[in-house]
């Protein structure tokens, strides 16, 4: 018997936590270790990174883009921050060297991710560039900053203020958690009850009509940009703490995690469909996903091929139950 | 213009709100360069460097003068590899993979772009004379291991370091070495486990190297 509408559009609006209970049971069966306390706060820290960084590519796809450039942007922002809380900065031709607090090398760090999406905005709006090249071009343009900056090695020995980021607790929760955790509500409230939320959705859903309406779209397309790359030197911060190092090639391929999280989460990469608590739920599955397979020994090389099969298959289902000529 | 500012009144408050943590934290103090390379080490901060010049100085040195012979490893690793592995070397690490940290005297039968073959007693090393990449001076000595060091990065950290003096301090003395010059080395290098089919054995990291006359 053929499932209704309205049973139909539920399911697909489910789909995500759906998959996500099935697992977390199947799992549950399937190894003693994974439904703990320990192994869910475990879970939930290592989905920390990944979590800021597909808000940011949540916030990029639902405008109709993509941005290829989030691990290498991760990695440079990580060791700007570990290199200027490590050695500070001297001032070329004067005798001038900046002391940075601790404080003042996490702004510094979230500050340079977002001026990096800040060039990924203007070169896809003012120069025309399509997403993908221009992001493409802010990979090498980051990662090879990053080895720049750190001469091809890891910064050390970031002190415990620094490390607090990624090693601290409140309230018994990891810190990395109560950060993701922040910026969920935070991106849940910006893209549901906002202005420059429904902007967004305009923008990604049929940017013709949405300039037509008068909206500045390459202002809005700059500042989700900008938001995506300010959010990846979070995540590189997170990350650069949690070792205690900062690596140059730190984030490498996150920027696949990333996509994948979104569009399992149901965004649609045609943009302007999609939510927040999908990509929640998607980084979720993934984690899980991880967890799970590493829990049950799978090999990892095999690891990779069920995870690519995941993509397809979330990707197929979000192409089949997309809505027909909903540009016409 | 004025438009373009009309930002609302939350943004307003955040930018100031902003501005007066800048101002009551300021994220930066500016000093001179004398000033912050004078600048004293924390109390308890791991520094690789200083670490790694003590470690080679006080013990790397030391324990080098009393390394393996290579001629007899080397015998030994062409007689019966499994047996001179077990007899001489040492493992490390998940990957367990073997070292030897020998010393002895060859001489050069070949001079390439990174490394001088050497010929010890009819048997072919490469003693590497160009950039210095990976573990195997740190865990090759098998004088220190992770527990030594406060973690995984400064473990490599100081690996980096050793690798840094053994360009430094070992490696210029064999920058004009010709075929037919004899040296005396100790060093430490991943060893093989089969033999390999052509080339030399395997390639040592000198720790100490000297031409002799």
């Amino acid at each position: 018997m053929p499932l209704s509408p309205a049973i139909k559009g539920q399911f697909v609006q489910l789909r995500s936590l759906i998959a996500l209970v099935l697992m977390t049971i199947a799992l549950s069966l399937l190894s003693p270790h994974f439904l703990t306390t320990d192994n869910g706060i475990n879970i939930l820290r290592q989905v920390s990174i990944n979590m800021c960084l597909s808000i940011g590519m949540t916030l990029v796809i639902l405008s109709g883009g993509i941005d290829l450039s989030v691990g290498a942007i991760l990695g440079f922002a990580g060791a700007i921050a570990a290199g200027l809380v490590k050695n500070g900065l001297s001032i070329p031709g004067t005798d001038v060297h900046l002391q940075f607090t601790t404080s003042g090398a996490i702004l510094a760090g979230v500050l340079v991710g977002a001026l990096l999406g800040f060039h990924n905005g203007v070169a896809i709006t003012r120069f025309r560039l399509p997403p993908f090249i221009a992001t493409l071009g802010m990979l090498s343009i980051a990662r090879g900053l990053a080895f720049l900056w750190t001469g091809g090695f890891p910064i050390t020995g970031l002190g415990a203020d620094f490390g607090f980021i990624g090693t601290g607790a409140w309230l018994g929760v990891p810190l990395p958690v109560w950060i993701m955790a922040a910026f969920i509500v935070l991106f849940l409230v910006v893209t549901k009850r906002t202005r420059f939320g429904r902007h967004l959705y305009a923008v990604g859903g049929n940017e013709r009509a949405a300039r037509l309406t008068g909206l500045n779209v390459s202002r809005i397309k700059i500042a989700v940009y900008t938001l995506a790359g300010a959010l990846a030197g979070v995540a590189g911060l997170i990350v650069t703490a949690r070792l205690d190092s900062a690596q140059p090639n730190a984030g490498l391929s996150y920027e696949l995690d990333a996509i994948a999280a979104v569009v399992i989460g149901g965004t649609s990469l045609s943009g302007g469909r999609g939510t927040i608590f999908g990509t929640v739920l998607g980084c979720l599955i993934i984690g899980v996903l991880n967890n799970g397979l590493f829990l049950l020994n799978v090999p990892p090389m095999l690891q990779y091929v069920i995870k690519g099969y995941v993509i397809l298959v979330a990707v197929a289902i979000d192409q089949a139950s997309a809505p027909r000529n909903r540009d016409s | 213009m004025i438009n373009r500012l009309s930002l609302p009144w939350p943004a307003w408050a955040a930018a100031a709100a902003f501005v007066g943590l800048l101002i009551a934290y300021p994220p930066f103090r500016v000093v001179s360069k004398s000033v912050a390379q004078n600048a004293p080490v924390a109390d308890g901060a791991f520094e690789p460097k200083s670490f790694a010049e003590n470690f080679w100085s006080e013990t790397l040195l030391p324990a080098a003068n009393e390394a393996a012979d290579a001629a007899g490893v080397l015998t030994a690793l062409k007689r019966n590899t499994a047996e001179a592995l077990k007899a001489h070397a040492h493992r490390v690490g998940l990957g367990n993979a073997a070292y030897f940290f020998i010393r002895g005297t060859g001489r050069v039968s070949a001079v390439e772009r990174s490394r001088v073959l050497l010929d010890v007693d009819g048997a072919v090393i490469a003693l590497r004379t160009g950039p210095v990449f990976g573990n195997t001076l740190r865990d090759g000595s098998g004088l220190i291991e992770v527990n030594d060091v406060p973690g995984l990065s400064e473990f490599n950290a100081l690996s980096a370091e050793l690798n840094r003096l053994v360009e430094d301090r070992v490696q210029p003395a064999l920058k004009s070495l010709t075929v037919g010059a004899t040296v005396r080395f100790a060093g430490c290098a991943e060893a093989p486990e089969s033999l390999p089919a052509s080339g030399p054995l395997f390639t040592l990291v000198p720790v100490q190297a000297e031409v002799l006359p």
